[in-house]
Parts: structure tokens; C-alpha cells; sequence
């Protein structure tokens, strides 16, 4: 039934459900111009009823196999497939305990009903600002794993995003897996959002800390979403970390470089100082939490 | 070019089949050609919630899933629940608790609810409202459903 109104029908296209990985790159080669790729479909449907998206073909990923793998083997890292859903990924035990920062990220994302649909590489693929997937995964050094006919390339999740709504996806390329490597023995990391119940985040920090109880190797890294265009690593606040100094200096200390150095914009969802404030706030949480707890 | 499927569900234990298009929603199809209409039509993006039913056992927001997709799935929505009976003991709990005013969301929040007890019987006050979060009631309900729920809890238990 429709309306005609442009919320309740969603566009004309051709659905098309492969069931093997080549079959779906062999579709991609020819006609990836013309083709969305689903897997929850979640926010697809969504944009596509709002005649954001529109598109010839529709390519449903659930039925591959490949893509609905989950591994977590110790040591080698957390691989996670493009048609796993983010509920499948929660029920993970060890994604609390080694992967603490992703695991807030999604345990925040939309709903639990939402989450058993949804997936992690449907969320990052939109590359829209205020998704969840990235801050996290940059702090892991996360690679996405790409697939087409030619081959599979691997790209850094910092460098997949290159715009909003933009990533270095070409037409005839799929997004086959995250590919998450097991961090160090003892690293702690977190992740903390802001938005106003289910809704969009408007603010949105993670941070990891290797070796925290020891100045001269100690790391920390600080990772933003949705306060500008594209996720955000602060770069010059994370040298701050190296100096042999008590940790709540340090923590002042890395506050000024993020205010002086973390850029904010305005937006539908809350200005540029706004934003400028939440993440001030955010920081100290997290690296409270992280250095400190 | 818009393509026509065979499509068939089992929707409460009764196997169901309809001739649905490409683009052709799961919501719409149950509601609109299945005649089930304890799945609500609200706001069709994804954030109320009252479209939710169980698919494969589990919760998922109908508006969001295209009915081609589905094929195949096991659907239960909150007519399913009861049985022989008039209303399940769970439904019985939201009566008993005042757990609705106009009543428009309470097929989403029961089957969410039925779901979360199957699954998790000892569910805590804090996993029920989390686990109720994706359901929204207008009326403003909330304390009454998670009381309904915390009370039926005894139902599902061995």
C-alpha cells in the first residue's frame, strides 16, 4: 500500500541475491554502477524512502556465506563479515573483554530490535558523520578487506572514509569484511556518545591507552566522530601521553591541544561551540576511564 | 524494471504465500495482503518501533526489511502469542499493570517483551528497558510496561 508520499513507498528497482561471493562480484563488474549493495538494509530502505538514494539494482549479501563469518581467534584478531549483524557481533564474549571501545560503540547503536538487522560494514560503507563504526575501529587500526574480480585490496578504516557518504569503494568493488587486529596484552579503551536517546549522535569520542602504567612506552590514542565532516584522530593531543608526568596533569595537559587543535562544525544537530563543548567533556571522561579507572 | 516473487512465510504456524514485488515491504505485505494487523504502520523509518515482530525469532522493525527478503522466514507477531487461549500471561500482565492507554504500540512491546523473557527469563530491570528501547509509546506508558514485564517474568521461568 502507498500513500504516494515519499516516507512509505520505497523507489522501483531490481532485487537481485546472489549466493556465492563470485556471483556477486561478477554482477558488480558489470552493472556496480547502477547497484546498491544491501545487507541489513536498514539504512538503504531508509534513505531510499526519503528518494536520497535511488538505484537500478538492489544486491541482497545475506545469502554468501563467506560474508555472514565471525572469527575471533586469540591472537589473530577479530574478523568481522559484511552480513553479520550487530547483535551476532554483541554476542561475542570476547568483544567486552579485548575490545572494550567497539563494544560500547555498539551496544549504543540504535536499538536492540535495529541491531538484529544492522551491521558494521553497512554502517561504515554510508560514511555518513555520525555513525559509530569508525572512532573505534581507528583506534584498533582496523583494516576494511575490499573484493572484486581483480582481487582483494585492504584499506585502514581512517582512510576508507574519504567524504560524507564517500569511501574509497569503487563500483565494481565489494566490502567483504573488517578485519579488527588483537590489540596489545593490557590495553584498556573506551567509547562514549552523545545523543539525545536513539537518535543521531552529535558527539562522539574513543580512546585507548597500550601499557598505561608505564610512561615510556605508554601510547594513547583519541578518536572523534560526528563532530566535523569525517572521523577525526587527534594526533597532537595523543603526544602529550609520552611525558613521564602524574596522569591528571596530563590529562590538562591533553585538553588545551584537543580544544586548540580538534575541529568542530555546525550543523542541524548542534553548533560548532556546542560540539566544542561536549567533546571537551567527553575527553576527560574517557581518558578518566581509561588511565585512571 | 520491477520483478514479481513467490514468496511464502510461515506467520503464526500457518503457512502463507503471496506474489510480491521488488520493492514491496514486509510490513505492507503482512498487514495489507496477510490481513495481520497487530503489526502497526507508524513511522515507517525505522524508530518507533510498533512494526516489530518476530522474524526467525527475532525482533525486527518490519518497515525496514523487503518482503522478498523475507521469504522463507518464520513470523510471529503478537496474534501468535496466545494460543488457545484469549491473551497470553504476558499479555495478561500489560491488562493487569495498565500497561497502555490507546494501545496502538502494545503488539510491538509484547512480542519485544516475549522475545527478551524467552531468551532471558531473569532479565533485570535495567536489560528490560534497554531491551525496550527501540518501542516507542506515545501515551507515555513506560513505567507501567516495564512493570508488566518485571511481573511476567514468573511465566517464563522453568
Amino acid at each position: 500500500m502507498s500513500f504516494g508520499s515519499p516516507y512509505f513507498t520505497v523507489p522501483e528497482f531490481e532485487y537481485v541475491k546472489p549466493k556465492t561471493l563470485k556471483e556477486a562480484l561478477e554482477f558488480l563488474d558489470g552493472k556496480g554502477e547502477d547497484t546498491k549493495v544491501m545487507a541489513g538494509g536498514v539504512g538503504l530502505l531508509a534513505f531510499m524512502k526519503e528518494r536520497l538514494i535511488d538505484c537500478k539494482y538492489v544486491l541482497d549479501i545475506k545469502g554468501i556465506p563467506e560474508l555472514r563469518e565471525l572469527s575471533a581467534e586469540r591472537g589473530k584478531g577479530l574478523s568481522i563479515g559484511a552480513a553479520v549483524t550487530l547483535s551476532e557481533l554483541l554476542a561475542l564474549p570476547l568483544l567486552k573483554e579485548k575490545y572494550t571501545a567497539l563494544y560500547d560503540a555498539v551496544k549504543n547503536l540504535s536499538d536492540p530490535n535495529l541491531r538484529n538487522r544492522s551491521t558494521l560494514l553497512g554502517d561504515l560503507c554510508e560514511a555518513i558523520p555520525w555513525i559509530d563504526g569508525p572512532p573505534p575501529l581507528i583506534l584498533f587500526d582496523a583494516e576494511v578487506v575490499i573484493s572484486s574480480l581483480k582481487g582483494e585490496r585492504r584499506v585502514k578504516v581512517k582512510d576508507f572514509i574519504i567524504g560524507t557518504a564517500e569511501t574509497v569503494l569503487q563500483p565494481n568493488e565489494l566490502a567483504r569484511s573488517v578485519h579488527v587486529p588483537e590489540p596489545a596484552p593490557g590495553t584498556v579503551s573506551h567509547y562514549l556518545k552523545f545523543s539525545k536517546g536513539t537518535e543521531f549522535s552529535i558527539a562522539s569520542v574513543g580512546a585507548l591507552v597500550v601499557n598505561r602504567n608505564d610512561p615510556a612506552r605508554r601510547r594513547v590514542k583519541l578518536a572523534y566522530g560526528a563532530i566535523n565532516l569525517m572521523p577525526i584522530e587527534a594526533f597532537q593531543a595523543e603526544e602529550v601521553f609520552r611525558q613521564d608526568k602524574p596522569v591528571g596533569e596530563l590529562i590538562g595537559e591533553a585538553l588545551k591541544v584537543v580544544d586548540a587543535t580538534v575541529e568542530t562544525v555546525t550543523d542541524v544537530l548542534g553548533t560548532a561551540e556546542y560540539r566544542k563543548h561536549l567533546v571537551k567533556v567527553q575527553t576527560a571522561a574517557v581518558l578518566k576511564e581509561i588511565l585512571e579507572a | 524494471m520491477v520483478l514479481t516473487h513467490k514468496v511464502s512465510y510461515t506467520v503464526n504456524g500457518t503457512k502463507r504465500t503471496a506474489t510480491v514485488e521488488d520493492n514491496e515491504l514486509l510490513l505492507d505485505v503482512l498487514r495489507d495482503r496477510m490481513g495481520v494487523k497487530s503489526v502497526k504502520a507508524a513511522c515507517w523509518r525505522g524508530e518507533c518501533g510498533l512494526c516489530t515482530a518476530l522474524v526467525n525469532n527475532k525482533p525486527v522493525k518490519t518497515c525496514l526489511v523487503l518482503a522478498v527478503d523475507a521469504d522463507g522466514s518464520d513470523i510471529v507477531t503478537a496474534e501468535g502469542l496466545a494460543g488457545e487461549e484469549l491473551l497470553s500471561p504476558l499479555q495478561k500482565s500489560f491488562v493487569d499493570h495498565g500497561a497502555l492507554q490507546c494501545g496502538f504500540c502494545t503488539p510491538a512491546f509484547v512480542v519485544t517483551a516475549h522475545h527478551l523473557l524467552e531468551t532471558n527469563p531473569d532479565a533485570t530491570d535495567e536489560e528490560i528497558k534497554e531491551y525496550l528501547s527501540g518501542c516507542i509509546c506515545r501515551c507515555g506508558t513506560y513505567y507501567q510496561i516495564v512493570e508488566a514485564v518485571k511481573d511476567a517474568r514468573k511465566y517464563y521461568k522453568k
